[in-house]
């Protein structure tokens, strides 16, 4: 009798959901970083992807909502052979101009006591990334993050 | 934020007890080290050996730190571990901080 052959996993995917407020943003990526180990996704990738969706998370957390407690905020990871798809989801304000942050490398040159302590945020995201997205419909904001699987 | 510090002369070491400095805890941090760096040391080095993770909130209060010392002051970094040297050389802050593999190896080095 011939065996049967194994199904392949082609895709993993999650789906997290969580408010804003006290260690949201650190549980969601902690979680986050649980199914990527699960997924058999390298170490050295899953770090460069904590970085970016911290960024992106905190910044749903500042510029989205203000700061403001009870937020909603949705995380979606789908995983294949080739890509990594990350998928933020939130109900605070827009991108000013609905537009993604150019994220221009900071200068680093002058004084010690000049030097900048922010805006660091988008040139990482946009350094580590293949590719992102923004929409916006109907007051929800959507942020696709691609991370090419090498 | 868990940091412990001993200091010898004009050198204080800082360690750092905690596993991430991200955006949670970016502020306590920032706080801490004002606290704890109060002092004369003229090298302060910084042991991030325990740091698995930071984020730009977290290098902005490193960066905010060593403000904080002062003009005739240094913070060094020791320790970094492969995430976290990765974002001192994304945002090019590897050419700003003297960055040292091990707390050994910085105690060695000369404090220019």
């Amino acid at each position: 009798m011939e065996p049967v052959a194994k199904p392949r996993i082609t895709a993993h995917r999650i789906s997290l959901n969580t408010r804003t407020g006290g260690l949201a943003v650190r549980n969601l990526l902690g979680e986050a970083m649980v199914a990527l180990a699960d997924w058999g996704h390298p170490a050295e990738a899953r770090s460069a992807v904590e970085l970016v969706l911290a960024e992106a998370l905190n910044n749903v957390v500042e510029h989205g909502y203000g700061f403001r407690e009870g937020g909603p905020l949705g995380l979606e990871m789908e995983l294949t052979a080739e890509t990594l798809t990350c998928t933020i989801t939130d109900h605070g304000r827009p991108f000013p101009d609905e537009a993604l942050p150019e994220g221009r490398a900071a200068s680093l040159e002058g004084p010690t006591a000049e030097l900048p302590e922010g805006g660091f945020g988008w040139h990482l995201i946009r350094q580590m990334t293949s590719d992102l997205h923004y929409q916006r419909n109907d007051g929800r904001s959507k942020l696709t993050l691609h991370f090419s699987v090498v | 934020m868990d940091m412990t510090s001993r200091t010898e002369g004009a050198l204080q070491i800082v360690t750092v007890n905690a596993g991430r400095i991200d955006a949670a805890v970016a502020i306590q941090f920032k706080d801490a080290m004002r606290a704890e760096t109060d002092g004369p040391s003229r090298r302060v080095i910084l042991d991030l050996a325990q740091v698995g993770f930071i984020d730009s909130s977290g290098l902005g209060a490193i960066v905010a730190a060593m403000k904080q010392l002062g003009p005739g002051r240094r913070l060094d970094l020791a320790g970094l571990t492969p995430a976290v040297e990765s974002v001192f050389r994304l945002t090019r802050m590897d050419t700003v901080f003297a960055l040292f593999p091990t707390l050994d190896a910085a105690l060695m080095a000369h404090a220019d």
